[in-house]
């Protein structure tokens, strides 16, 4: 629709009618509206048009996930090539940029997640939406890219940032590009393994309740608890396997196992892990179907 | 000499850029009040500011002669029907309005619940769950908790919501009827015609400032630049008589509507003496002669409308 | 008028599904002491199994969880939807309502938590459990759950997000910053309620204090949180 005002003229008066009338415009299509649900979507969830203590979590966090690639450069700037910056940049090896801002990651998506679905159900707009031209899947997709976009923020641009860093203070800039050309492509794998699986499992579990605090405790129950319970028990067992339920760096290892200097205390290889962030996000997949498959107008 | 129920010296009260409040004074102890405005003119800010929800960003709120906030006891003598659902839906009515007395430190909490309730009348259903009720019963229930505690300051935000007309009758029966007994009751609604019906005042706002406190007629009367419309029922004669009035100085305007005068007139007084010398004239008999708008929703609209600058 | 709000708010609390999905939580550690009692090798140090598991999964995580997620609700729940006006609009004293109201989300707490650490330590330590490798634990448990409660109440009242404060404490500032941090770890609940198990444990961590100390402090905590939960009651915008 438009506010398209409609101007009667006299001669000496005028009066303007600011009825609505049909848009006729064109229409930018199923895409644009998915991309406009995204951005929007994302953008509310970090905090845009609201106060500034909205903001200031997903701020701190994000500051705080390029906090290791900041300090690693800002030495590099300050004390340029010396062996205290060379241990520095060998003691953070870009596949392991994500286990070591690993918690900052789950509790920027434990944040940000509940936020992009449990409001629509509890504001009961779900139905607003589907009497639009987004279908469910287009809502669901929307969605799923809206969680992936701020979380691609903390996964992806630290250690780009890293990279880039390096590249500027390495001896041979083109040098390093080309002696590393490899590591971008594996920096953005392991990027969209972590930010997928992170993103579909919390809003598999959003999607289960329209209490955002249900959502945070159900999304940490997921994932912590597994996690130290296979932790206390491989070691108290001496069985690795139980290593794997530890859900919460699952996808981390398999983005891990991209990079040539993967290892694990366990010994799990890269596949296994792989595997279980595959199963996990299937799942998450499936919940999230079964949500909304039923969901009308 | 007791202390006012509520007295709101200069309060206003903002939220960042926003002002919902803007210098609002008034006092007020024993009967039915009004409060009257538009979407946003400052009600429930007020209402939240009587109940000590809510502190004036400058000014002052004395209930009683008290901050609430800051002396809890004065809650024995308030009950409060915020806009909210009622509490506790998984709750029984009875339970909820025996909980309402018992924190109200009511002595026989059970007798008075029952009493609360028989007068809302739901001590009939009074065993399911709030959550279960319909709206109008969730109202009354409502109100029910709000009364158990035989309060001298009731505060009430839009009460007769979802309420059939029959209840609704009956709820202003029981304010009014409270009202005539001394308490105070301050009523927010947008059902003008009902709270003319049991509000012997009202206080008017608009874009969060004070614009008229007083009876309906006593504002009215005050408007003195805005014209009084009359409406003149006359047995033959109606349009001779027309022309004479607009041949005055009383009469601004004139019109037939359905064989009816309607004037409009700046000096009712005048108009008065000159009318039945002018009805001899025109040899018109008068039937009825009766103020057109004069009621609350008219007197709320002008002002509404003044204080917005249209009109002007 | 304590006990009536006590029960009223026990019954808000326990009785929906979110309950549920905490007595699932609080059982893992149970579960987990079970699998491991099924499965332990021959000759395993039991005593450093129970250790850590209290230690690492039961004190910082768990019960902290239980605990947060309780203690917000308490108040957290009326505050959302408007009707916590029926509470302060009564004569009752802001800081006895509070009181009750953490009493409530206290006991909701160990309602959950005391049962799944009697399991716990049942089936980890089998014929080695005594009454002060139970009871020892169990008070660090139940101070350390209180000062939780007392805090995320406090929190409820005076933030729109009490539980994503509540998270970032316990993850990152509890979970991570103070285990390599002794500093940070005087500001931690968690260590103050772990200082109760390594009194029954040598095998546990060393505390960041021994545990009067630890009492006192968590006593403080729970009584500074009570004090600004009835303030923000008297002073904060209610809805």
């Amino acid at each position: 629709m438009s506010t398209d005002a409609q101007v009667i003229d006299g001669d000496d008066a005028r009066v303007i009618d600011v009825a609505f009338t049909r848009y006729d415009g064109p229409r930018a299509g199923r895409l644009q509206a998915l991309w406009s649900l995204a951005r929007w979507s994302s953008l509310r969830a970090l905090g845009a048009r609201r106060s500034w203590k909205a903001k200031v979590i997903p701020i701190a966090l994000t500051l705080l996930a390029f906090a290791p690639a900041l300090v690693i450069l800002g030495a590099r700037a300050l004390f340029g090539t010396s062996s205290v910056t060379a241990n520095l940049v060998k003691g953070l090896p870009y596949g392991n940029y994500a286990a070591t801002v690993s918690i900052i990651i789950l509790v920027y998506s434990v944040i940000i997640t509940p936020e992009l679905l449990c409001p629509d159900r509890r504001d009961r707009t779900l139905s607003l939406y589907f009497s639009t031209a987004i279908s469910p899947g287009d809502y669901l997709a929307g969605k799923v890219l809206a969680a992936v976009l701020p979380l691609l923020l903390i996964t992806l641009a630290p250690p780009l940032t890293l990279y880039a860093g390096n590249m500027v203070f390495a001896v041979h800039p083109l040098g390093y590009l080309f002696g590393h050309d490899r590591d971008l492509p594996r920096i953005v794998g392991s990027a969209l393994i972590v930010t997928t699986f992170y993103a579909l499992v919390g809003l598999a579990i959003s999607s289960l309740t329209s209490r955002r605090a249900f959502a945070v405790g159900g999304y940490l129950a997921f994932l912590v608890v597994p996690t130290l319970i296979g932790g206390v028990l491989s070691h108290a067992l001496n069985m690795r396997f139980l290593r794997l339920l530890a859900l919460a760096p699952a996808p981390i290892r398999a983005g891990q196992g991209l990079f040539p200097n993967y290892s694990d205390p366990g010994n799990i290889g890269p596949w296994v892990w792989g595997a279980t962030t595959v199963e996990v996000a299937v799942v998450a997949i499936v919940v999230l179907i079964v949500r909304y498959r039923g969901e009308q107008v | 000499m007791s202390d006012p129920a509520i007295e709101f010296s200069g309060v206003s009260r903002w939220y960042g850029d926003t002002v919902s409040l803007a210098e609002v004074s008034f006092s007020i102890d024993g009967g039915v009040i009004g409060l009257l405005g538009h979407n946003g003119a400052g009600k429930s800010t007020t209402l939240r500011l009587c109940g000590g929800f809510s502190s004036p960003s400058a000014g002052r709120v004395r209930i009683f002669g008290v901050d609430p906030r800051r002396h809890p006891d004065v809650y024995r003598r308030i009950g409060i029907v915020p806009d909210q659902s009622p509490p506790w839906p998984f709750l029984a009515a009875r339970e909820v309005v025996e909980l309402s007395a018992r924190l109200h430190r009511v002595a026989d909490y059970r007798a008075a619940a029952m009493r609360a309730l028989e007068t809302v009348d739901l001590a009939d259903v009074a065993e399911r769950p709030v959550g279960e009720y319909s709206h109008g019963m969730r109202q009354r229930a409502k109100l029910a908790q709000a009364l158990v505690h035989d309060p001298d300051l009731l505060l009430l935000d839009e009460p007769l919501n979802g309420l059939d007309p029959a209840q609704r009758s009956h709820v202003i029966e029981i304010l009014s009827r409270l009202g005539a007994e001394g308490r105070t009751i301050l009523v927010s609604s947008h059902v003008l015609h009902e709270v003319e019906r049991m509000a012997q005042r009202v206080l008017v706002l608009v874009n969060g400032r004070l614009v008229a406190d007083g009876s309906t007629a006593g504002i009215r009367r005050l408007i003195s630049e805005r014209p009084r419309r009359v409406r003149i029922a006359t047995d033959g004669g109606a349009r001779a008589l027309a022309r004479r009035l607009l041949a005055g100085p009383e009469v601004d305007s004139v019109g037939i509507v359905d064989g009816q005068i309607e004037l409009e007139t700046s000096d009712p007084s005048a108009l008065a003496r000159a009318l039945p010398s002018a009805a001899r004239e025109a040899d018109a008999l008068l039937a009825e002669v009766q103020p057109v708008g004069d009621d609350l929703e008219s007197v709320y609209a002008y002002l509404h409308a003044r204080a917005r600058g249209q009109g002007r | 008028m304590i006990g009536p709000i006590i029960r009223l708010t026990l019954r808000a609390l326990l009785r929906q599904k979110r309950a549920i999905m905490l007595a699932l939580i609080a059982l893992a550690p149970a579960v987990t002491a079970g699998v491991y009692a099924l499965a332990r090798p021959a000759g395993a140090n039991v005593l450093d199994f129970y250790s850590g598991i209290v230690q690492q999964l039961f004190v910082p995580t768990v019960a902290a969880l239980i605990a947060l997620v309780f203690g917000v609700s308490a108040f957290g729940d009326e505050r959302e939807d408007g009707t916590i006006l029926y509470l302060v609009a009564t004569p009752q004293p802001r800081i006895e309502l509070v009181i009750a109201k953490v009493a409530a989300a206290w006991v909701a707490t160990l309602v959950l938590v005391v049962p799944s650490l009697v399991l716990t330590a049942a089936f980890a330590l089998e014929g080695r459990l005594t009454v002060a490798r139970l009871g020892w634990p169990l008070l660090g448990v139940v101070l350390a759950t209180l000062a939780y409660c007392a805090a995320a109440s406090w929190l409820s009242l005076r933030t729109r997000r009490p539980i994503i404060i509540g998270i970032i404490y316990i993850l990152l500032w509890e979970g991570s910053i103070a285990t390599f941090a002794a500093s940070a770890a005087k500001l931690s609940i968690s260590a103050y309620g772990r200082a109760f198990v390594a009194h029954a444990l040598p095998q546990a961590a060393r505390p960041v204090t021994g545990a009067l100390t630890a009492a006192v402090v968590l006593v403080a905590v729970v009584a500074i949180a009570a004090w600004g939960a009835a303030r923000a009651l008297v002073r904060g915008e209610l809805p």
